[in-house]
């Protein structure tokens, strides 16, 4: 028995939620959503619900794996039961952790550990609800938790995947296209930095399309960008005289 | 200003809260920005407080060891307070009992001696003013509007202190003490305090603030 393939760009050249092949999912971002938390952040992207919290710089424990010359950043990235469609076990799993690992080592080029040395910055990954390029979604989030927490950033970081959906190059995939298209790029750019600090990939591209999907990719990061930078400008606005600001 | 925002060209120089990126000074923080003779620098709208040697703070013992007390001074390095600052003399264990002098959770008031990469932020209390917090009330503030309560020249604070007629000692870490046997007007001091921290860039803030205090003034 054959299974019919779903078909993920329909006669119009649209995909299967009518975006267009570079069109982004809608984009919202809530800071401060946490109270507890030093710096927090809601994104959702389309149907992707991700809760980023950020504590610290704070004291480690246990003591004996701080650093002498910069903070530990530890990154946890789990996701819900309720996050997927089946309910899945709570207990961190195997791509979890690797996800973890890979946010971390993504966030480290912006982050000013060396600033704090013998502590550490806890940034806590939650997928609410997951539907495709969650990775790259958390680490957007978590660059705007840390900026929201006070932490001191070289920049902000921000990610879209990119991949081939019935033969065309498609920007920021769903759960389908991710699951039943050709390739799935998932991307990480600094733009203060023009460096790209997160490239996977998984399925086959040629190289023309490689380097399509890395210019779309960063065009979608760029307009990703902006919205965070508006957020966080929006958050934090102040009247107009705020350079008058009276200091001791 | 946002993290990663370009403040000013390569030769500027990158003053608090910035970094050179690629020859060209970029913001660390969310902030404002200030340009001046000393360099291009970000007045930060949210932070944590980092010591500094010299400041005022306000702390609370959370560990008691045989020759020093831990002090959380809500930053990411605790405060040490040794034995011999408080005993002014060498330390005896035979004879003096740290408990006895500061148990857990008692409020301290002191100064920031020594402070380094290396080492925790170390304490004095041996100064004017510093030791034992025996009466008040605690008010956390962000460490960021502590210049604002505090005002150019200590402004805002006489001013409240004037208004209020009591007693308030801010640490700059962000622990404020409130020490009135008022409670209406412990009530009107915390309500002063949030509204300098929630509209700290307003202008005319101190004359609000002393209104809020007097009565003058209902809060909106």
């Amino acid at each position: 028995m054959t299974e019919e393939k779903t078909k993920l760009i329909d006669e119009e050249g649209l995909r299967t939620d009518g975006r267009k092949p570079d069109e982004l999912r809608p984009i919202r971002i809530e800071l401060g959503y946490l109270k507890h938390a030093d710096g927090s952040a809601l994104y959702e992207q389309g149907k992707c619900k991700i809760l980023v919290a950020v504590f610290g710089p704070s004291e480690v424990h246990p003591k004996h794996i701080e650093l002498p010359d910069r903070a530990i950043l530890k990154v946890r990235y789990h996701m819900a039961p309720f996050s997927v469609d089946e309910r899945k076990s709570p207990a961190p799993s195997r791509r979890e952790m690797e996800l973890s690992m890979v946010v971390r080592n993504a966030l480290e080029p912006i982050v000013m550990t060396e600033l704090f040395p013998r502590t550490v910055i806890e940034i806590f990954i939650e997928i609410l609800q997951a539907d495709g390029g969650t990775r790259v979604a958390g680490l957007t989030a978590a660059a705007l938790a840390l900026a929201d927490a006070g932490i001191p950033l070289r920049g902000l970081v921000a990610g879209c995947a990119v991949g081939k959906a019935d033969g065309t190059m498609v920007l920021d995939l769903n759960d389908i296209e991710d699951k039943e298209g050709d390739a799935d790029m998932p991307i990480a750019y600094i733009p203060t930095m023009n460096k790209v600090s997160l490239l996977q990939m998984d399925g086959l591209l040629t190289r023309d399309e490689f380097r399509q999907g890395i210019s779309m990719a960063i065009n979608g990061s760029m307009r990703i960008y902006a919205l965070q930078a508006a957020a966080l400008k929006s958050k934090y606005s102040q009247p107009e005289n705020q350079e008058k600001e009276e200091t001791q | 200003m946002v993290p990663g925002e370009v403040i000013g060209s390569g030769d500027n120089r990158a003053g608090e809260n910035t970094v050179k990126v690629q020859g060209s000074i970029v913001a660390t923080r969310v902030g404002i920005r200030r340009g001046g003779p000393e360099g291009v620098s970000v007045i930060p709208l949210k932070g944590f407080y980092v010591p500094r040697v010299g400041d005022m703070v306000v702390g609370i013992v959370c560990d008691v060891s045989y020759n020093m007390w831990k002090v959380d001074i809500s930053s990411p390095y605790f405060g040490v307070l040794p034995a011999t600052d408080v005993f002014g003399r060498r330390f005896d264990p035979t004879m003096d009992d740290p408990l006895k002098q500061f148990d857990i959770g008692t409020v301290l008031k002191a100064k920031i001696v020594a402070f380094d990469r290396s080492q925790d932020p170390l304490l004095t209390i041996r100064d004017q003013d510093l030791g034992k917090a025996d009466f008040g009330f605690l008010v956390r503030v962000n460490p960021s509007k502590i210049p604002r309560v505090i005002g150019r020249g200590g402004s805002m604070l006489s001013k409240i202190q004037q208004a209020s007629n009591s007693r308030v000692i801010v640490g700059q870490n962000g622990t404020v003490i409130i020490t009135t046997s008022d409670p209406v007007m412990r009530d009107k001091l915390i309500r002063a305090l949030k509204l300098i921290e929630d509209e700290a860039h307003v202008y005319g803030l101190t004359e609000k603030v002393v209104g809020l205090i007097s009565g003058k003034v209902e809060e909106q």
